[in-house]
């Protein structure tokens, strides 16, 4: 099934996840093959594995605390092989959101997940996005990942690669 | 006003201890006698306080907290009606919290201390909610099982003394608050969702839609709310919201979260046979999980401790509280301390072995 449904681009990759464990295990692998410095936008209605997938990102930037939603107190900073900062803009309006995310300082190995990223406007380029959708199976959701770097391309490309692997078994 | 069953010997003087929490969104100031007697407690976000000094709400970015800082301190000290000259010590948030938010507070604690050559107290934001159902009320008997339930938090907590924590469980995704305002925004309902879900559901039949209470790996007393969240997500969808809809799931998910937070609680009574139970932090004001949790303490034989409305969401007063006992068991920090965003809830250690 996540095979047929796979579509790629140049620059994308468009897969579906079966269950929420799913999504946390594309996360595991995507963290795995993460070398420090990746921004990724995470895009979708609520409930459509955004934070699940930062929970499986996590575990594979070795990460061992567990990650909990960090809409209320804006961030959420974990320690792993690198920094995660998670960071969720959901209750802010745009112009807070901007004010919050341009006080923000980050080291250069800082991998960021920033949820409801949309809230600041357009995607600068060297960032990472994902688009989360709902399917008809209520536990499956439909995540295109697209990249403008092409090195972080290849890195994503061999985590969905693992990741088909793992889970087609 | 002081707390009742407080009371003073002749000749015995008061301690008064101001604390400060920047932990997330407010800036707070609070100053507390003895512990538990509030005689001010200012949070920035306040009417009047706002109408006077403009300032943004919230605070996200930690020069409006700078900019909050003192305006905030200034009010808190007219409402005491105290100089800074009479303040003991000075506690404040170390963590968990918002890294930038946090910086102010403890960077503006610690200087406002040694300036005033008084000893700085760091306090961790969770047991300060748990403190909060002390400020004039008094010390409860312990143990004392504490549900700290709020946007940021689902925290069930022991404690056994001042300083003696035993965490038992945590929500291992979304906080209860969080998915009461994000259901609640889906159904159309004002930001935040929570309080105004409240109100809705008080209109609704409970029993309109079903949720399954969630199965959670991890520690028996650990929660999950995420799944409920994304269910009533499901079915908004497929229900629409009409204005029945609307109140018949608020009543619904309320009620399904507060089983999943009621059923916790009797778990840990049951094996902790504790003295008293308080529910702190924002959700505490939920009127459903109010009136279930004096259910539970009434069929357990066991007081219920629920802190003042105002005592309920973030403030430094209770900050100050907890402060007050870190003190006097010798609980001071050093004048270098510095914030802890991801700061864990620890046990004080002992000043003596």
């Amino acid at each position: 099934m996540r095979v047929a449904a796979r579509m790629e681009g140049e620059n994308s990759i468009t897969v579906v996840s079966d269950s929420p464990e799913d999504t946390m295990k594309l996360g595991f692998e995507l963290g795995r093959f993460f070398k420090g410095g990746e921004v990724l936008f995470l895009q979708g209605p609520l409930g459509s594995g955004k934070t699940t997938l930062v929970k499986g990102l996590a575990k594979g930037l070795g990460v061992l605390r567990d990650v909990t939603s960090p809409s209320f107190v804006l961030e959420k900073m974990y320690t792993g092989r690198t920094t995660l900062r998670h960071i969720d803009l959901y209750r802010l309006d745009p112009s807070e959101a901007a004010e919050f995310w341009h006080s923000l300082e980050t080291g250069p190995k800082d991998v960021l997940a920033v949820e409801w990223g949309e809230r600041i406007g357009d995607l600068t380029p060297g960032r990472i996005r994902v688009d989360m959708e709902y399917c008809e199976d209520p536990n499956a959701r439909k995540m295109t990942i697209s990249w403008d770097n092409p090195s972080q391309g290849q890195a994503i490309r061999k985590a969905i690669e693992r990741w088909l692997e793992g889970t087609s078994k | 006003m002081m707390a009742p069953g407080l009371r003073l010997m002749e000749g015995e003087t008061s301690l008064f201890i101001l604390g400060i929490d920047t932990s997330c969104d407010d800036t707070s100031v609070g100053i507390v006698r003895d512990g538990v007697g509030v005689l001010s407690s200012v949070v920035s976000s306040q009417e009047d306080l706002h109408s006077r000094y403009g300032g943004v709400v919230p605070e996200i970015a930690s020069r409006n907290h700078l900019a909050m800082m003192i305006p905030v301190l200034t009010e808190a000290l007219r409402k005491a009606g105290l100089t800074l000259g009479e303040i003991a010590a000075v506690a404040v948030t170390q963590g968990p919290g918002l890294m930038g938010s946090l910086l102010v507070g403890v960077t503006f604690g610690k200087s406002l201390a040694a300036g005033l050559g008084i000893p700085i107290i760091a306090v961790n934001h969770l047991e300060a909610h748990v403190y909060s159902s002390f400020l004039d009320r008094g010390v409860p008997e312990f143990p004392l099982l504490c549900l700290v339930v709020s946007g940021g938090h689902s925290d069930l907590i022991l404690m056994e003394g001042h300083g003696k924590y035993l965490v038992l469980g945590i929500t291992r995704d979304d906080a209860p608050g969080e998915v009461f305002d994000k259901v609640g925004r889906e159904l159309g309902l004002d930001y935040p969702g929570g309080p105004h879900m409240d109100v809705v559901a008080e209109e609704g039949n409970a029993r309109a839609f079903q949720f399954p209470i969630p199965k959670v790996s991890g520690g028996p007393f650990d929660m999950s709310f995420s799944g409920l969240k994304t269910r009533a997500l499901l079915a908004i969808r497929s229900s629409g919201k009409t204005e029945e809809t609307v109140r018949n799931l608020s009543a619904s998910f309320r009620e399904a979260v507060v089983e999943v937070l009621e059923m916790k609680l009797e778990e840990a009574l049951r094996e902790f046979h504790p003295r008293t139970v308080a529910v702190t932090g924002g959700v505490s004001r939920n009127r459903l999980l109010r009136e279930r949790v004096k259910q539970l303490g009434g069929k357990y034989g066991v007081p219920v401790l629920l802190p003042q409305p105002q005592y309920c969401t973030d403030n430094g007063a209770m900050v100050a509280s907890c402060g007050y006992f870190r003190l006097q068991r010798g609980q001071v920090a050093s004048y270098d301390i510095n914030a802890i965003a991801d700061l864990e809830l620890k046990s004080w250690e002992d000043d003596e072995p």
